[in-house]
């Protein structure tokens, strides 16, 4: 080990080809955990650590945290940048009980985190919130699972994006099924001045108690952007809530081509005022108990005017973008 | 390990955590299995675990989570409790069906939500049997999994049977192959008053003797309420789509969109035997099925107007009903 201070392109050419340039004491920018490790360890290849959380403040920022082999791996906070990765190796990742949070992001602004392959499972006992966004610059979601928690409403929700901190928070949900959960699927509520981005993509909402995805500006100022496309929101009480009032914040859900099927109280709904919109296309909207709702309170609901509806629904009316 | 019952919220941590606080003869909320290494004599713990499925879950907690640790047979089982079986790439985890048996059977309670990933359950001859039967629960949820080559006679054969018996149901599959089975590939037919919704997305239906996908509501008096994207139903020796309730039985109602249907032996889809059944299709191509689609019996069929039918023996125009 050279103790001295290595040059930094050489440190970063040795970092590069996964090769670990380590002062005494120094965070590793990629490290491992398995259910044989130690948080005691290095968390190095050879001497992984047992949990994320033992990895994570082991790891530098920016760095990555690899699953080596199936099995539980407990809660975390993650208060940097980065990703950890569960490619293919077995299930993995934390059991959610006793109104805890799964994993929670507290990081800087500015920072990015990434959760690939993760399954957050609920198991009653209290159940809790499967993953939250409570500060931080973008959360990207990738081929996770958040399903079976359960609580009283703010517990019993699968993915939160809610941001208490003032910036440009984005998070992104890509294909991942977000199910059985006792409240929401995927809630976005932020609790500050922001103009925030949601993406969702190739996501399964299937099952929850309350809406399978709820934007909610009304905690907020600013404004907040959200687009799901591709994306199947059925079986749930909801299938897509836009809401928002005169003093919240500028409040917009885009749903392409989508499907909205089988929510016992409505499809899509957008209320609150003004600040609240919703714009539809290629999206089908069947067997739900109403298709579309909107409040009289100047709540928008606008159409590309190819979107599928099945019986019960067509007296909605929406204002028309025609294509171009 | 402690004689002594922890305190509830040192319980909720440690589960919370990962780690498992087993009193004696207590259950896991999340049970190992392995084909390698695994007994139904051990407790099913990471390091000890089970060999079975059905060993697994009679030892894991309601709303607990099974997860497959290598490749192998795991065997057939009934599942009578919320819980989730979660293969994630670790190799094949399969089920074999035969003597006129079940691979999965489903009869829980009415609040239980099953989820199942990752899991192949394949007939081998030897009297067949059927792949998936549900009769009772909350909700069942099937991602990345593989239900093919069941054989038999009578009511065996089948794919993926949903059969619920009371109240309200949910079933989505999603990114599954259900193939090469005798009879049909999936059938929901609940009995009883009772209300079914599915949920269909990127699901192959291909090569079944019988029909593709069956939607019967001519034995409850509730509704059944299914929208199916994305999908493909392939030649299979009957209709591609049957959708079938008589006078005075339940609503049955499909939506499919941006789905192929192909080479079946029979019609393309049939709805059929009042008005109580209806379909509804859009952006997905009709070709090269035996015959056409049919409506009988007043059953109600709307185009978006946006199919691509053509090649099949007596194509003609479908009602239409226009996007909005």
């Amino acid at each position: 080990m050279i103790k001295s201070t290595t040059p930094l392109t050489a440190l970063a050419l040795l970092m590069a080809v996964g090769l670990q340039a380590t002062p005494a004491r120094a965070q590793l920018a990629r490290t491992y955990v398995s259910v044989a490790g130690n948080d005691g360890s290095t968390c190095e290849r050879p001497t992984p650590c047992r949990t994320f959380q033992g990895a994570h403040n082991k790891t530098a920022d920016q760095g990555e945290i690899t699953v080596l082999d199936p099995g539980g791996y407990g809660a975390v906070t993650i208060t940097k940048s980065i990703s950890i990765i569960n490619d293919g190796v077995g299930d993995a990742g934390p059991l959610v009980s006793g109104g805890a949070t799964g994993i929670t992001i507290a990081a800087p602004p500015g920072s990015n985190v990434n959760l690939r392959g993760i399954t957050v499972q609920g198991i009653g006992f209290g159940g809790g919130i499967g993953i939250l966004f409570n500060s931080g610059g973008s959360l990207t979601i990738d081929h996770c699972v958040v399903r079976g928690l359960t609580g009283d409403g703010n517990t019993g929700r699968g993915i939160v994006f809610d941001s208490t901190v003032a910036g440009t928070p984005s998070v992104s949900v890509l294909n991942s099924l977000v199910a059985d959960n006792a409240f929401y699927g995927i809630h976005v509520l932020p609790h500050a001045s922001v103009n925030a981005t949601l993406l969702v993509r190739g996501v399964e909402m299937i099952h929850n108690g309350a809406a399978g995805l709820f934007v909610n500006g009304v905690a907020a100022v600013g404004t907040i952007n959200a687009t799901m496309a591709d994306s199947f929101s059925a079986n749930n009480e909801e299938g897509v809530f836009v809401f928002s009032n005169s003093g919240g914040a500028d409040t917009h859900l885009t749903v392409l081509r989508s499907a909205l099927a089988n929510n016992s109280n409505v499809g899509l709904a957008v209320t609150g005022g003004p600040n609240a919109s919703l714009l539809l296309g290629q999206t089908g909207v069947s067997g739900n108990k109403v298709g579309a709702f909107n409040l009289a309170d100047g709540a928008v609901l606008q159409s590309f005017g190819d979107n599928y509806f099945d019986f019960g629904n067509t007296a909605v009316r929406f204002a028309v973008i025609p294509r171009s | 390990m402690h004689k002594s019952t922890p305190p509830l919220t040192a319980l909720a941590l440690l589960l919370a955590f990962g780690l498992q606080v087993a009193p004696a003869h207590a259950q896991l909320s999340r049970t190992f299995v392995s084909a390698a290494t695994g007994s139904d004599g051990n407790n099913c713990d990471r390091s000890t675990p089970c060999r079975t499925f059905q060993g697994a879950h009679d030892k894991t907690n309601d709303q607990g989570e099974i997860v497959v640790l290598d490749p192998g047979g795991y065997g057939s089982l009934t599942i009578g409790k919320a819980i989730s079986i979660v293969n994630d790439g670790v190799g094949e985890a399969s089920i074999l069906v035969s003597g006129s048996a079940t691979g999965i059977t489903v009869i829980a309670s009415g609040v239980s939500d099953i989820n199942l990933r990752g899991i192949t359950v394949q007939g081998i001859g030897f009297g067949g049997g059927n792949g998936l039967l549900y009769t009772a629960g909350r909700s069942l949820t099937i991602t990345n999994c593989v239900f093919r080559n069941l054989t038999g006679a009578g009511n065996s054969g089948n794919g993926i049977v949903f059969a619920p018996a009371n109240g309200t149901a949910y079933l989505a599959v999603i990114d599954t192959l259900v193939a090469d089975n005798g009879g049909f590939g999936i059938e929901v037919q609940p009995v009883a008053q009772m209300n079914a919704n599915v949920a269909l997305r990127r699901v192959n239906i291909l090569n079944n003797g019988a029909d593709g996908l069956v939607l019967n509501g001519a034995q409850n008096s509730g509704t059944v309420s299914a929208m199916m994207v994305e999908s493909a139903t392939a030649r299979n020796g009957g209709n591609g789509i049957f959708i079938h309730t008589d006078a005075n039985r339940a609503a049955v109602e499909l939506m499919a969109l941006r789905s192929t249907i192909t080479r079946n032996g029979g019609n393309a889809f049939v709805v059929s035997n009042s008005p109580n059944a209806r379909m509804f299709i859009g952006q997905s191509s009709v070709i090269d099925n035996a015959f056409s689609w049919d409506a009988t019996g007043g059953a109600a069929l709307f185009s978006f107007g946006d199919n691509e039918v053509a090649r099949n023996s007596g194509d003609r125009p479908m009602p239409t009903a226009p996007p909005i």
